[in-house]
């Protein structure tokens, strides 16, 4: 994994080839989130029909796999850090598809498997409405205008601070000089020098171009939905519900056996 | 008519580095003013403070007859754009087209009339097929055209021009100073690409050290050697030939 990839923000800098409406995608996405952290921390299977739904948007949208994956293996280590202490501390012991194992492993696969689901999700509908969709309903649903400008600005700019940073620690590799935790500081103080006179010119242009902080203009066209968005919305949601109040594994499941025998 | 007159001003950056002194000169509507300068001579600090994004220490800037406060401020700034050196500093949205087009709606302008404005730009600086594309994806060529489309979008009576021709290749530098000889306002163009200001320039202000040197026709400063060389200049290169 390399500093690059954590900012590798092209799949998000413009809409993928989807029709639908981003307030749609949004909404869904939220609605499915909600379904996913509602399942309880014992439950695993019974959520993995839940997977359809990045599975659908992620090829319906045309997202890389391989960018998804390198995005999720970034935050990975850092979800299995706060599940991993589960195991140690709920060590009730219980059976579990025929395995004696502790509950506190069943928690922290289940975090772990939410957190499949969810980020994914996630990262799927910001590729699909594009970042500048997101904001744009984002400020159309009422978010103030001084919060979407720092949104999108910080989006948009990250890539540079990013390369500013390169820039800096480059400089000192190739002249032999070495990062250590004591000289860290000779990096920061510099690089936070640059982006204050960055973002001061910024500031400045976007001063001199007539911004009187909206960055988005509101036609009231961003939040009319079409009749396909409804049935996105719908097929989608009756499919949550199902999840959530049925035992779905189960019952396909049971259907496959009964079918087979 | 006078469109900005600089009269006195001084300005010193925050850790006393003095950047202007006692500084004045005039840009007359519809001339093409040249601001040349070594490196460090104020050349964009003056045109930062004509825009108002910095304030002088002493010495005033007069705008069409008026001195600059916050309601002239905002006039001038919609009749006057500015390319800044870096493009990426102004070039933020997501395509080229909505970038263009963010300028004109912020002058409150009609969805229509704004099409039509990014349209009118677009050709006027000849990157139409570049907008749908993401600014950041441009070369630095294309920058510095969709950056100066933005300011075309808003049909400006002034430019302010910030070294518009630094990092371009022989090729985009041409295409900028034909598109700039095209247009027909009032310019400032700041640079130390002396065969720009011998291309386009009527007038030019020679800078040192936050002074002002000279102050005349093109031909007749820009071919002085010994004060060019005083000032950390050269002739321009389409001259050396015959002046060497």
């Amino acid at each position: 994994m390399r500093l690059k990839d954590l900012y590798r923000t092209e799949i998000y800098d413009e809409r993928r080839g989807t029709s639908f409406s981003p307030i749609v995608l949004l909404a869904v996405t939220l609605v499915y989130t909600v379904a996913v952290v509602s399942f309880d921390r014992y439950q695993t299977f019974r959520m993995l029909p839940l997977a359809a739904y990045p599975i659908f948007m992620g090829s319906f949208a045309c997202v890389s796999g391989r960018d998804l994956f390198r995005k999720i293996l970034t935050v990975l280590p850092f979800v299995i850090f706060i599940g991993i202490w589960n195991p140690f501390f709920d060590t009730t012991r219980t059976e579990y598809l025929g395995i004696m194992i502790s509950m506190g492993w069943i928690s922290f696969f289940s975090l772990i498997l939410k957190f499949l689901l969810i980020v994914p999700a996630t990262l799927i509908m910001v590729a699909a409405t594009g970042f500048d969709g997101l904001c744009r309903t984002a400020a159309s649903l009422g978010l103030p205008d001084v919060l979407v400008t720092q949104l999108f600005l910080l989006q948009r700019y990250i890539r540079l601070l990013v390369e500013e940073t390169h820039n800096i620690v480059r400089a000192r590799v190739f002249r032999g000089g070495k990062i250590t935790i004591a000289n860290a500081g000779n990096i920061c103080g510099p690089l936070l020098l640059r982006c204050l006179s960055r973002s001061e010119r910024i500031h400045s242009a976007l001063m001199c171009r007539g911004f009187g902080g909206q960055l988005y203009h509101k036609h009231g066209r961003e939040n009319r939905l079409s009749v396909h968005d409804l049935i996105f919305v719908l097929t989608w949601g009756v499919f949550f519900s199902m999840v959530r109040i049925f035992d779905m594994p189960i019952i396909i499941g049971d259907l496959i056996v009964g079918c087979v025998f | 008519m006078k469109v900005f007159e600089i009269e006195n001003i001084c300005y010193s950056y925050p850790d006393g580095t003095k950047a202007l002194n006692d500084l004045s000169f005039s840009v007359y509507e519809g001339e093409i003013l040249g601001i040349a300068g070594a490196n460090g001579s104020g050349k964009s600090t003056l045109l930062m403070l004509m825009m108002g994004c910095l304030s002088p220490l002493h010495g005033k800037i007069i705008y069409e007859g008026e001195k600059l406060s916050k309601e002239k401020l905002m006039i001038m700034r919609r009749a006057t754009g500015i390319l800044f050196q870096d493009p990426d500093d102004q070039l933020f949205l997501p395509t080229v087209w909505e970038d263009v087009a963010f300028g004109p709606r912020n002058l409150g302008l009609t969805e229509e009339e704004v099409a039509s404005r990014v349209k009118s730009a677009l050709r006027d600086t000849g990157i139409e097929a570049l907008a749908n594309k993401a600014p950041w994806k441009l070369s630095g060529g294309e920058k510095t055209l969709a950056a100066l489309a933005g300011l075309f979008a808003m049909r400006p009576k002034t430019l302010l021009l910030d070294e518009p021709t630094s990092g371009l290749d022989p090729k985009s530098r041409r295409e900028l100073i034909n598109i700039i000889g095209r247009t027909k306002i009032t310019a400032v163009i700041a640079t130390h690409d002396l065969d720009m200001v011998m291309d386009v320039c009527q007038r030019v202000v020679i800078m040192k050290n936050g002074t002002i040197e000279s102050d005349g026709k093109v031909p007749g400063v820009l071919t002085d050697r010994k004060f060019m060389a005083s000032c950390g200049l050269e002739i321009p290169l389409s001259l050396t030939s015959r002046f060497s």
